[in-house]
C-alpha cells in the first residue's frame, strides 16, 4: 500500500489512524451467530435488553458469515462440525476476530472424548477465551471488551 | 381491526415513557445471587496459615480435571498448613473448570470456597490457568503470610478439631 | 498330594487341600474375608479378629464316631457359639462357613468401631489413602457411626523416623504386627519390634542405625494402614492419580519384577515422572518382594540433571556438543577404518537387544566384543545352568543349596530371602566362605576356607563322594577333603534337588572361571543337572551380565593389553577409566575411544565421541536373569530429548560402516535375535508377556489380602533352556587351578556391598545417607597389628598408589586380610596384596 509507505514517515498521523481505524473497528463488530449448544442461550441473553450488546456497537447478530467480523463459539464443537465452522470462518471478510465463549468451545470442558474437537482453537485462531459453564452474560461482555482492548492494540503492519 | 392496533401501539407507546431495565455494564454490576459459583478462592485461617491442605481431593472431585495438586511436607521452620501436609502446587485452569462446586463439597478444610468474580477472559490459554498465588487470599489483619516459623508441636491437626461433631 | 476337603463356604462348596486356612479356601473361590494381621505370606496370628465368621462342624456321635445325620439324612451342623477367626482355622471335612450372617456383620462393625477409636482418621493426607485396606473395610463393614468419644483420642507421634527410608506415624498404626512379622519370619532380622502392651503398644525400631535392612521398603506395602511410609514417596501423590508401568529391576541379576508408578508433575514440566516403585507379584522370581535399593535407586539415576543429552564430539582438545549426524558419522568412519582393530567393551546393565545389535556391529567389523564382568563362568552357566521350570520357592525338605564365595545379601538381596526361605522349609543349605555372612545363621553346614582356595574347597568336596560315574584326574587327590567338607557333600550328593550359587567375593575373572567349572563338575557328579530347581546360578554383578553371556560378549583379563593396541575402542555403559585408573592409561594410547553413556563418567571425559543414551525407565527391551529367565520391560517415561536407546545407536552405526542391522524397534531387535542366538529359538515380545494365575491373589481389589504389591499382567518371562536340559548331554571338562602363591603381609579382597556408588545408585536422593563413603573392613587382630582403631582415616597402598578410606574393624574378617568393596573408589578387582598407612588428612 502507497498510502502506508507515505503515512510512515508522518509518525504522528500514523498512530492517530491506527487509533481511529482500531476505534471504528471496535464500535462496529457485527457478531456472527454460532450458538452450539448451551452457551447460545446466555448468548441471547447478552443481545438482550438487560445486557443490550449493541451498546458496544454489536447491533445485530447475522445469521451470514459475510456480514459479520467477530465469531463467537458458543458451546462444543463436534469433529463433524469443525468442517462447517471453518468454511464460515473462511467466508467472513477479513478483519475478523473469533471469541471461544465457554468451557467446551476453550477445551471441550468436561467433554474429553473422541466425538468433540478440543478446543476450537485446533479449527480457527482464537482472540479471546470466556471462562465459564455456561459465562454469563456479563462474563461474554468481559469478553468483548477484552477484545476491544485487543484490537485497540493492534498495530497498522498487523493489519491484513 | 383498528382496536386491535390502537392496543398494540398503546402497549408499545407505553414503553416509552418506562425506564429502562438495561443494567449498564461495566459500570454498573449487577450483584450476583448468593449461591452464584465464580472463581476459586483458597482461604486461610486467621492466623495466616493456609487451609488448603494439598489433599488432592478436589482434584479427584472435579469433572472436568481441571485442578492440579502437588503436596509436600511442613515443618514447624516453614509452615504453610496445619499438620504435615500442604499443597506445593496448586493449580486450576479455569477454561476447563465448570464452576459446579464439587470441589467446595470435596474439601475437608473448606479451603477453597467459589467467589464471585465472573469476569473470566483470556487472550491465551496459557493466562487461564490460575496458580496458587492468584488463587489465595490476603492475609487478614493480625495474620502472618506463609510460610511461617511456628513453635514445635502447636500446629499438628491438618483437619481442625471438631467440637462435638454432629455431621 | 494332600488329601482334599470339601466344605461349605457362603453356601459355596469348596474342596480345598488338608490344611489350608479358611481365609485362604474362601479366596480360591471369590470369597473375600476382611482380614488385616493376616498375611498370605506369614504365619497366621489371629490378632486383629477382623476375620470372624461362624463355624459349624458336622456332629459327631461320641459312640460311633460317625456324622449324626438328621431326618432327612443331611448331616447335623453344630455351630459354636462364638465367632471365630477364619485366618487360623484350618478347613475341615464337612465344615460350614457363614461369612455373611447377621451375627457376622454384627461382629466385624464391632471390631472396626474399635479399631478406629483412636485412628486419627486424617485420610485426607495420609498416603494410603485411596488404597487403604483400613479405609476400604470401614466403608464396606463399618459402623458409620462411632460410640467412642472424638476428643478422648490418643495423639501420638506424626512424623517417626524408622529409618533414613521408612517413617512411622503412630497415631495410624492398628498394631496387626504384619511388619514386624515379616521382618522376623520372611527376613528373619527382627529390627523392629514391639515395645510395651496394650493401649501403649508401639512399633520401634532396635537397630543402629534404624530399621537397619535391606528389606525395609516391603513393610510400607503389607501395612495395612498408612503408619509406615517411604521417605521417597511421602506426600508424593495420591494414589488414584498414578499411572502403574511394569518393569524389571535393572540393579542385580535376580531380575525382580517391578511396577513403576508416574504421574504428570509441574515441577517436571508437566512430564511424566516416575513417583515410586512398587513390586509385581512373580512367584517365581521375587514373590512379592523388592530390596530397597529397587525401590529407592531403581529410577531417580534417570531424573539426574547429569544427564548426557547431546553428542560430543572431541575438537582441538575439548569435549563439544555436536549433531547425532555428524557424530555418527565421524564414530562410523572411524570404526570401518579400524576394521579388525575394533574393541566393543559393554557393560551388564545394557538389554539384551543393545547387546546384540552391538555384537552384530562388532562382528561385522571383526571386532572384539569383550564384556565388564569380575567374575567368569557365564557360558558354564547357559550350558548347565538352572533348568526351566526352577523355583527356588519350591526347594523345601531334601533339596539343597549351596552358596560359595558369596555374600549374597549384598549381592543380590531377594535371592537370599528366597534361599533364607527354602533353607526355613527344610532345605539343606550349604554356605561356603571365607567369613562370616548373614545366611551363616540359617545354613546346615558351614565351610570356611582362606580367600584365594574356593576351587580347593569345591574340589575336596568332590574327592568326598564316591564316583561312579566318571574318572576322576589324578591330580585331584591331592585336594583331600576335612569331615566338615565331606559332610557337606554328602549331604548335598542325596538331596533330591540341588543348586549352587557362585558369587563375587574376593573373585577375580581367572579365580571364579575355575570356580564354576568346579561347581558344575560337582553338580554333574551329583546328578543334579538337567532337571528343573538343579544347576548353576552365577551371582553376577549386574542385572544382565547372563544375557551379555549369551550373546557371546566374554571377559577379558588382558583389557589393558587390548585397549592401547585398539586401533577404536567402544565402550557401552562401563565406566573402566573410573573403576581401575591405569585402564585410563591404556584408554589413552589407543587411537579412538567412543564412550556411550547416561552420565559424564571418567571414560567419557577422556573420549573422542561421547554419545547419549535413554536410560532403562525410559525405553522397552529384555533382561536375562542369573536363573536364565528372559524378562520384559516397558517405557515408563520419555526420555530427554535427543538421547536414543544404544541399540538404535549400534544399529546406525552399522548402517553408516555398510553393515545391514535393525534400528527402528526393540521388537524387531527382538525377532532377529531370536532367529539367530539358539538358546532364544522361538522366544517373541508376545511370549514373554504371557501370565498365569499365580497365588496368592493379590494385588486387585482387595489390597487388605496382599498388600499394594502389583498382580502380574504384563507377562512372566520365559525361562531358558540350559543344553543340559536341551540335549541331556554334559560335556565334563577337568581343569587343574594353578598354583598362585600369595605373598605375605596383607591380603587385599575385593568384595561386594549392595549400596555402592555405581552410576544408577550414587544419584538416588532417598539413599544418599546410606551409600557409604570409600571404606576396607579388617579384623581387631589386624587392626591392633597395624595400631590403628575404627573409623581412623587410613590410606590404602595398592600398586603404588595410595587411596584414602576409613578403616572398619568387622570380627568377620580373617585375620591378614583387609577386604575392600567394590565401585566405592578403590580399584581393587582381584586378590592382591595391599598395604595400611595412617592418613595425614582425613578423606572427604
Amino acid at each position: 500500500m502507497g498510502v502506508e509507505q507515505k503515512l510512515g514517515n508522518m509518525g504522528v498521523v500514523t498512530i492517530s489512524l491506527e487509533n481511529a481505524v482500531n476505534w471504528a473497528r471496535t464500535n462496529a463488530m457485527w457478531p456472527m451467530l454460532f450458538g452450539l449448544a448451551c452457551c447460545a442461550i446466555e448468548m441471547m441473553s447478552a443481545q438482550s435488553a438487560h445486557y443490550d450488546m449493541s451498546r458496544f456497537g454489536m447491533e445485530l447478530m447475522r445469521a451470514s458469515p459475510r456480514q459479520s467480523d467477530l465469531m463467537i463459539v458458543a458451546g462444543r464443537v463436534s469433529r463433524k462440525m469443525a468442517p462447517v465452522l471453518r468454511r464460515l470462518y473462511d467466508q467472513m471478510p477479513d478483519p475478523k476476530w473469533v471469541i471461544s465463549m465457554g468451557d467446551c468451545a476453550s477445551c471441550s470442558g468436561v467433554f474429553n472424548n473422541y466425538a468433540l474437537v478440543q478446543g476450537v482453537d485446533e479449527v480457527v485462531p482464537v482472540d479471546v477465551y470466556v471462562a465459564g459453564c455456561p459465562p454469563r452474560p456479563e462474563a461474554l461482555l468481559h469478553g468483548i471488551l477484552t477484545l476491544h482492548e485487543k484490537v485497540k492494540n493492534e498495530k497498522m503492519v498487523k493489519w491484513s | 381491526m383498528l382496536k386491535e392496533i390502537v392496543r398494540g401501539l398503546s402497549t408499545t407507546f407505553r414503553q416509552i415513557f418506562e425506564k429502562p431495565v438495561t443494567i449498564q455494564y461495566p459500570e454498573v454490576k449487577r450483584p450476583v445471587r448468593p449461591r452464584f459459583k465464580g472463581r476459586h478462592i483458597l482461604k486461610r485461617y486467621d492466623n495466616g496459615l493456609e487451609k488448603c491442605i494439598g489433599c488432592s481431593l478436589c482434584a479427584a472431585a472435579c469433572p472436568a480435571d481441571a485442578i492440579f495438586v502437588e503436596a509436600a511436607e511442613n515443618t514447624d521452620e516453614l509452615r504453610y498448613s496445619p499438620g504435615e501436609r500442604y499443597a506445593s502446587t496448586y493449580e486450576i485452569n479455569l477454561l476447563r473448570c465448570i464452576f459446579c462446586g464439587y470441589c467446595e463439597d470435596a474439601c475437608p478444610t473448606e479451603a477453597i470456597i467459589l467467589g464471585d468474580n465472573y469476569e473470566l477472559s483470556f487472550t491465551d490459554r496459557r493466562s487461564a490457568i490460575y496458580t496458587k498465588e492468584m488463587l489465595i487470599e490476603p492475609v487478614k489483619p493480625g495474620g502472618k503470610p506463609t510460610p511461617q516459623k511456628v513453635e514445635p508441636g502447636k500446629f499438628t491437626r491438618s483437619i481442625p478439631d471438631m467440637q462435638d461433631p454432629q455431621d | 498330594m494332600a488329601q482334599l476337603i470339601s466344605l461349605m463356604i457362603d453356601d459355596k462348596p469348596v474342596k480345598v487341600p488338608e490344611g489350608t486356612l479358611i481365609v485362604n479356601a474362601a479366596k480360591k473361590v471369590g470369597i473375600d474375608i476382611p482380614v488385616f494381621c493376616y498375611h498370605p505370606k506369614m504365619e497366621p496370628v489371629g490378632m486383629c479378629r477382623m476375620c470372624l465368621v461362624e463355624i459349624g462342624r458336622p456332629q459327631i456321635d461320641r459312640e460311633t464316631r460317625k456324622p449324626v445325620l438328621d431326618e432327612q439324612g443331611n448331616p447335623v451342623i453344630q455351630f459354636g457359639p462364638k465367632l471365630e477367626t477364619a485366618c487360623t482355622t484350618p478347613v475341615s471335612e464337612g465344615m460350614v462357613v457363614m461369612g455373611m450372617s447377621d451375627k457376622v456383620k454384627k461382629g466385624r462393625q464391632d471390631i472396626l468401631e474399635f479399631l478406629l477409636t483412636s485412628h486419627p482418621l486424617d485420610c485426607p493426607i495420609c498416603d494410603k489413602g485411596g488404597e487403604c485396606p483400613l479405609q476400604n473395610l470401614t466403608m464396606e463393614h463399618g459402623p458409620g457411626v462411632s460410640r467412642f468419644l472424638y476428643d478422648e483420642k490418643m495423639h501420638l507421634a506424626k512424623h517417626y523416623p524408622l529409618g533414613d527410608l521408612i517413617l512411622l506415624d503412630r497415631e495410624r498404626c492398628i498394631q496387626c504386627g504384619r511388619c514386624v512379622r515379616f521382618q522376623d519370619e520372611i527376613v528373619g532380622e527382627p529390627v523392629i519390634g514391639f515395645e510395651q502392651r496394650g493401649r501403649s503398644l508401639q512399633i520401634e525400631t532396635f537397630s543402629d542405625p534404624g530399621f537397619d535392612s535391606y528389606y525395609s521398603g516391603n513393610t510400607t506395602d503389607i501395612c495395612p494402614v498408612g503408619a509406615l511410609t517411604t521417605t521417597d514417596f511421602r506426600f508424593g501423590a495420591r494414589p488414584w492419580e498414578l499411572k502403574p508401568v511394569a518393569s524389571v529391576c535393572s540393579q542385580c541379576p535376580v531380575g525382580c519384577n517391578i511396577t513403576y508408578n508416574i504421574r504428570r508433575e509441574a515441577r517436571a514440566g508437566g512430564r511424566y515422572v516416575i513417583k515410586r516403585v512398587l513390586p509385581r507379584q512373580h512367584e517365581e522370581v521375587n514373590e512379592i518382594w523388592i530390596c530397597d535399593k529397587a525401590r529407592f535407586a531403581g529410577y531417580q539415576y534417570a531424573e539426574s540433571p547429569e544427564r548426557l543429552t547431546r553428542p560430543m564430539l572431541r575438537r582441538n582438545g575439548e569435549l563439544v556438543e555436536s549433531s547425532w549426524d555428524e557424530a555418527l558419522q565421524v564414530v562410523a568412519e572411524r570404526f570401518k577404518a579400524a576394521t579388525g582393530g575394533l574393541v566393543t567393551y559393554a557393560g551388564g546393565r545394557l538389554s539384551n537387544e543393545d547387546l546384540f545389535n552391538l555384537k552384530q556391529l562388532t562382528e561385522g567389523l571383526k571386532g572384539q566384543a569383550i564384556l565388564k564382568s569380575s567374575i567368569g563362568g557365564g557360558v558354564l552357566v547357559a550350558q548347565m545352568g538352572v533348568a526351566k521350570g526352577t523355583d527356588l520357592g519350591k526347594l523345601g525338605a531334601g533339596d539343597a543349596i549351596l552358596v560359595i564365595a558369596s555374600d549374597l545379601q549384598e549381592e543380590a538381596p531377594i535371592w537370599w530371602l528366597r534361599v533364607k526361605q527354602a533353607a526355613d522349609r527344610g532345605a539343606t543349605l550349604i554356605v561356603v566362605n571365607p567369613r562370616q555372612t548373614r545366611l551363616d545363621r540359617f545354613a546346615t553346614h558351614t565351610l570356611r576356607y582362606d580367600y584365594g582356595s574356593e576351587t580347593a574347597t569345591v574340589l575336596a568336596m568332590i574327592n568326598a563322594l564316591e564316583s561312579k560315574k566318571t574318572r576322576l584326574p589324578d591330580w585331584l587327590a591331592k585336594y583331600r577333603p576335612n569331615r566338615f567338607q565331606t559332610a557337606a557333600a554328602k549331604a548335598f550328593a542325596g538331596a533330591k534337588n540341588g543348586i549352587i550359587l557362585f558369587g563375587q567375593e574376593g573373585m577375580d575373572l581367572p579365580r571364579s572361571q575355575e570356580l564354576a567349572l568346579a561347581c558344575a563338575n560337582l553338580l554333574f557328579l551329583t546328578d543334579h543337572l538337567g532337571s528343573p530347581n538343579n544347576g548353576l546360578i552365577g551371582v553376577w554383578e549386574s542385572a544382565n551380565t547372563q544375557g551379555a553371556w549369551d550373546m557371546g560378549f566374554r571377559p577379558s583379563t588382558e583389557l589393558k593389553e587390548m585397549f592401547s593396541s585398539a586401533r577404536a575402542v567402544y565402550v557401552v555403559a562401563a565406566d573402566p577409566a573410573g573403576d581401575d585408573p591405569s585402564l585410563a592409561d591404556a584408554l589413552e594410547q589407543s587411537e579412538f575411544v567412543v564412550v556411550q553413556e547416561l552420565f559424564l563418567t571418567s571414560t567419557a571425559r577422556l573420549a573422542d565421541v561421547v554419545l547419549p543414551v535413554t536410560a532403562q525407565p525410559e525405553r522397552e527391551g529384555t533382561y536375562t536373569t542369573g536363573e536364565r529367565r528372559v524378562q520384559r520391560f516397558f517405557p515408563a517415561i520419555p526420555a530427554p530429548g535427543g538421547v536414543i536407546p544404544d541399540y538404535e545407536i549400534a544399529a546406525r552405526i552399522g548402517e553408516r560402516s555398510g553393515l545391514k542391522m535393525e534400528n527402528r524397534a526393540a521388537s524387531l531387535v527382538f525377532a532377529q535375535l531370536a532367529a539367530r542366538v539358539s538358546d532364544y529359538e522361538g522366544l517373541s515380545y508376545r511370549s514373554l508377556a504371557e501370565t498365569h494365575e499365580q497365588w496368592p491373589i493379590i494385588g486387585r481389589d482387595d489390597l487388605y489380602y496382599g498388600g499394594t504389591a502389583y498382580e502380574n499382567t504384563q507377562g512372566l518371562g520365559v525361562q531358558l533352556m540350559p543344553s543340559s536340559q536341551k540335549r541331556k548331554i554334559f560335556q565334563v571338562n577337568w581343569q587343574e587351578p594353578p598354583v598362585r602363591v600369595s605373598g605375605k603381609g596383607l591380603l587385599g579382597v575385593p568384595i561386594t556391598r549392595l549400596y555402592d556408588r555405581g552410576a544408577t545408585v550414587t544419584p538416588s536422593r532417598s539413599l544418599a545417607s546410606r551409600v557409604p563413603g570409600p571404606f576396607i573392613l579388617v579384623n581387631e587382630t589386624t587392626a591392633q597389628k597395624l595400631d590403628m582403631h575404627n573409623d581412623a582415616p587410613v590410606q590404602l597402598m595398592l600398586a603404588g598408589s595410595a587411596y584414602s578410606a576409613m578403616l572398619r574393624v568387622d570380627t568377620a574378617v580373617p585375620e591378614s586380610v583387609v577386604l575392600v568393596p567394590r565401585s566405592l573408589g578403590i580399584p581393587l578387582s582381584e586378590l592382591q596384596p595391599v598395604d595400611i598407612r595412617v592418613a595425614e588428612t582425613t578423606p572427604a
